[in-house]
């Protein structure tokens, strides 16, 4: 029997050919003569992409009031109510958000101040949110977050090294552009880890707890898109058409993880981004394999299943018990991750990503109090979460 | 229908479970461990009850409150009360019911996501005691 599951995407999700952002017109005539503001990082600020939006802005009489364009690789507090403060002086009535996930996780949390006021620390929790949000609109420039259809947001909290969080269906943006033009730029290591974040939601979102039908259909589709499209995206040249299917494929699985969640890889990932700075996407890549074989004793099942489904593996292995055919879901996961490690030249151990010993104890705990692991199919205990660093861990 | 008459009916069931559940060895010292506020309140019928983990005394790990409280709670949980009962019986999808609103968390999950381990044995304890001061009919829900 089903346990109570529901389905709920409201972000509108357009897509096409590399420069819709310049032809967005239509797509924002419902919010026509606004202000705007732009939430973006340095990176994406030098590639000057407000230039290629704004036909579409001119279009829609839009006009840009301010950007806030110092978005870190994790976003934090005091960065988030600078934006909500420097929005707010300058009259913003809609949102922009261009970049990767801190980006749009920025712009959510900015937006939420913006229309509660106050601290943003008040605002934690599920379901709390009161007053109705500005218009955003989310142009992915990673191929991973998954953000821009999330009705989730998560910033730092330097002061303790731990990640708050903001789940409220009005989170979830207005608009999510998918515009593959913007991938074209991005750097081989970032297409490579990006993806890989994408793909550990498609199946942790499968194997979590709250999974449905609805939810599984999308994960196994963004898994067998990136189990396609992964490779040849890193390629030097004509890897446009891959890059493209990347980005459909991780708003694809956020929509599946903004279902079910996501679960004790993104726990251990979470605790390596806020302790030792591990990038999100190359966190997960790591801790991907030892996530899911924890997860072997009691979801080999859903193991096997997304395997076969996303075609990771081709058949089912007859007379054996499930737990065989899972495993050789994840000897294949080791060696799609090692080909990709190798083509993007990563780094293959927790020590080749910066990690040391002394932080061990330190990621345990965070690691073990993350919000990620009630969606987890068994609760993992602290000593189990030491060992699956460990094994990472490299010489 | 509400399962409990009034206030003072939670207070005398649920109430009474959390004091008992604040000498509980299994329990008690992870939940006073968290150092936490955490709040509940219900309706129908309206009821508060606090559990402030800073403060232990008389051989609890953590003090319980009734009614309104000018303590400021880390966590505050909202819910009917028969939400309430039904989550400590352990019969609650605690996800679903907060992606449907049933409950509504305010605060820092995670550090409720940690004591889910720890607050395990109390659904079985939960519906012993009910037995034994005689209001199996909140079991059948
Ligand atoms: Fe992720």
């Amino acid at each position: 029997m089903l346990d109570f599951f529901q389905f709920f995407s409201p972000t509108r999700i357009v897509g096409g050919a590399p420069g819709l952002l310049g032809q967005l017109g239509p797509e924002l005539e419902p919010f026509r003569r606004k202000k705007v503001g732009i939430v973006m990082d340095p990176v994406i600020e030098g590639l000057n992409l407000i230039d290629v939006l704004q036909p579409s802005l001119r279009e829609a009489g839009m006009e840009v009031v301010a950007t806030f364009a110092d978005v870190p690789q994790d976003s934090d507090i005091p960065i988030v109510q600078r934006a909500a403060t420097e929005f707010s002086k300058a009259g913003v009535e809609m949102l922009f958000a261009i970049g990767g996930g801190s980006v749009i996780d920025t712009a959510k949390a900015a937006n939420i101040v913006l229309t509660h006021g106050g601290d943003l620390r008040d605002y934690q929790g599920a379901q709390i949110l009161t007053h109705p949000l500005l218009p955003l609109v989310a142009v992915p420039t990673t191929v991973g977050t998954g953000s821009e259809v999330t009705m989730v947001s998560v910033v730092v909290d330097r002061e303790d090294h731990r990640k708050l969080t903001f789940i409220d269906r009005t989170l979830a943006p207005t608009l999510a552009v998918l515009d593959p033009g913007v991938t074209y730029s991005l750097p081989t290591r970032l297409v490579a880890t990006t993806a890989m974040d994408a793909l550990t939601h498609a199946l942790e979102a499968f194997i979590d707890l709250e999974h449905s039908p609805l939810s599984d259909a999308w994960a196994v589709a963004a898994a067998n898109l990136i189990r396609q499209n992964l490779l040849p995206a890193l390629a030097p040249s004509g890897f446009e058409e891959a890059r493209a299917n990347l980005q459909v494929a991780s708003a694809m699985a956020g929509v599946a993880f903004n279902h079910s969640m996501v679960g004790i890889v993104h726990a251990l990932a979470h605790s390596l981004g806020g302790v030792a700075g591990v990038p999100h996407g190359l966190a997960n890549m790591l801790m991907l394999t030892e996530g899911l074989t924890s997860n072997l004793a009691v979801a080999a099942d859903r193991i096997a299943e997304v395997g076969l489904r996303s075609e990771f593996i081709s058949k089912q292995r007859e007379h054996t018990p499930v737990i065989a055919t899972a495993q050789d879901v994840i000897d294949e996961l080791v060696r799609f991750r090692r080909q990709v490690t190798e083509t993007a030249d990563l780094p293959h151990s927790l020590r080749g990503a910066g990690v040391t010993e002394n932080q061990l104890t330190f990621l345990v705990e965070r690691a073990s109090e993350d919000g990620s692991l009630v969606y987890n199919p068994r609760t993992v205990p602290p000593e189990e979460i030491l060992q699956m660093y460990k094994n990472v861990m490299g010489e | 229908m509400a399962l409990f008459k009034d206030e003072e009916d939670v207070y005398a069931v649920l109430g009474t479970f959390f004091r008992n559940a604040s000498r509980d060895e299994t329990m008690g010292p992870a939940i006073q461990k968290s150092g936490l506020i955490i709040q509940f309140e219900y309706s129908d019928p309206a009821s508060i009850l606090t559990i402030d983990a800073t403060e232990a005394a008389d051989g609890a790990y953590f003090a319980v409150i009734e009614g309104r409280t000018e303590k400021k709670p880390d966590v505050h949980m909202t819910m009917k009360a028969d939400i309430a009962n039904q989550f400590w019986l352990g019969k609650l999808n605690l996800l679903a019911a907060l992606s449907r609103r049933q409950m509504v968390a305010k605060g820092p999950i995670p550090k409720i996501v940690k004591l889910l381990p720890a607050i395990q044995p109390a659904y079985k304890m939960y519906q012993e005691y009910l037995q034994k001061i005689g209001r199996s009919e909140l079991l059948g829900y």
